[in-house]
């Protein structure tokens, strides 16, 4: 039972952040620069390489997971993604910054901040149970170890 | 069994390269054919033009038309301003309303004036519960012939060119707004224009002069 439950989450949290991050890259950079701008807590010369960056690193950790592939390095790797956006989200919520829609997955799902917020904490909570537990049952992990 | 590990890593990695790559180039970036020309400021052979998808209840496009200004004052002749529509609907009820409203006043010469009034009169109207009253009084304002409005706002070809103009802008990568393209150059809000704006104009001008 605690086998399908992990399966589920795995599933779950790698099917949301490589969506995420396939939403980002197959739309112009600029689109996820304009929203990492409007968190306003970086620096103009980051934002690029990281608008360039973190969406494939989403889509490739959120495949591997999903995967069950290194389950518990890309479970711990999104759980860093999770608690970070969690901060943003917070911050910016806090500071009452006029983002009226989160910023992601591009275009694919519009999310309130307030929303993204409550999508990433349950995120967060699942990326912890995975780093602890991991998941084997239907995964790449397991077949490649025997 | 690390070597079977880094070598799935790599075939995933390559695949999920290939994958976007792909979709990337299938979905293009051709911007022909949306113009119906009523919708444009500045010098007609001018070599730069700025084309902007906006929304006239998207406080973000507000705060874009002073950097716009600041840069057709700095390039009058060589600079021309094309609007698009890109009304977001789910978040700005009245966004399509005004954009319609909009694209009548184009058809009688006189879009640029009811798009400043709509522009300095968008936190009035955002936020009351019917706001067509507050666009019939701007119609009055800028002199527009209300009879032709009228019949012009009943033309389904009206809708059709907001709808055209859309989803060209979404064809193009445009998700929020204003999304601006410099002579094909993608900038995203008002920051993105404020940054790079004037250096791509000159980037451009320079390419022109050259050619």
């Amino acid at each position: 039972m605690m086998e399908f439950l992990l399966l589920f989450m795995r599933l779950i949290l790698g099917g949301v952040f490589a969506y995420s991050g396939y939403s980002k890259l197959i739309a112009p950079v600029q689109n996820f620069v304009a929203a990492i701008e409007a968190y306003q807590f970086l620096n103009p010369p980051f934002i690029y390489p990281i608008a360039s960056i973190l969406p494939w690193l989403e889509l490739t950790f959120g495949v591997f997971l999903f995967l069950g592939f290194l389950t518990r390095l890309s479970a711990s790797l999104l759980n860093v993604f999770s608690i970070t956006f969690v901060t943003l989200l917070t911050r910016s919520i806090i500071l009452k910054l006029p983002i009226s829609e989160c910023g992601c997955f591009g275009s694919g799902i519009s999310l309130a901040p307030h929303q993204a917020l409550l999508l990433d904490i349950g995120l967060f909570f699942l990326a912890v149970c995975l780093s602890i537990f991991s998941s084997r049952l239907l995964s790449l992990d397991k077949r490649l170890s025997q | 069994m690390k070597k079977r590990h880094f070598f799935t890593g790599c075939i995933l990695v390559i695949f999920l390269v290939c994958l976007v790559s792909f979709v990337r180039y299938t979905k293009g970036t051709s911007s022909a054919g949306a113009s119906d020309n009523l919708k444009v400021k500045g010098a007609a052979n001018a070599p730069v033009t700025m084309v902007l998808y906006s929304d006239f209840q998207c406080p973000a496009c507000k705060h874009a038309l002073p950097p716009i200004e600041e840069l057709r004052a700095q390039f009058p002749s060589t600079l021309k301003i094309e609007f698009r529509h890109y009304p977001l609907e789910r978040p700005h009820k009245w966004a399509l309303m005004a954009a319609t409203f909009a694209q009548c006043a184009a058809e009688q010469g006189k879009f640029w004036e009811f798009h400043d009034k709509l522009y300095a009169s968008q936190e009035i109207w955002s936020a009351v519960g019917d706001a067509l009253p507050i666009f019939a009084g701007l119609v009055q304002e800028v002199g527009l012939d209300s009879q032709r409005l009228e019949s012009c706002i009943q033309n389904p070809e009206t809708l059709k060119q907001i709808q055209k103009e859309r989803s060209l802008g979404t064809k193009q990568g445009v998700e929020s707004t204003p999304t601006i393209f410099i002579n094909g150059h993608m900038l995203v809000g008002a920051l993105q224009l404020r940054e790079k704006g004037a250096g791509i104009i000159t980037e451009e001008l320079k390419k022109h002069s050259a050619s």
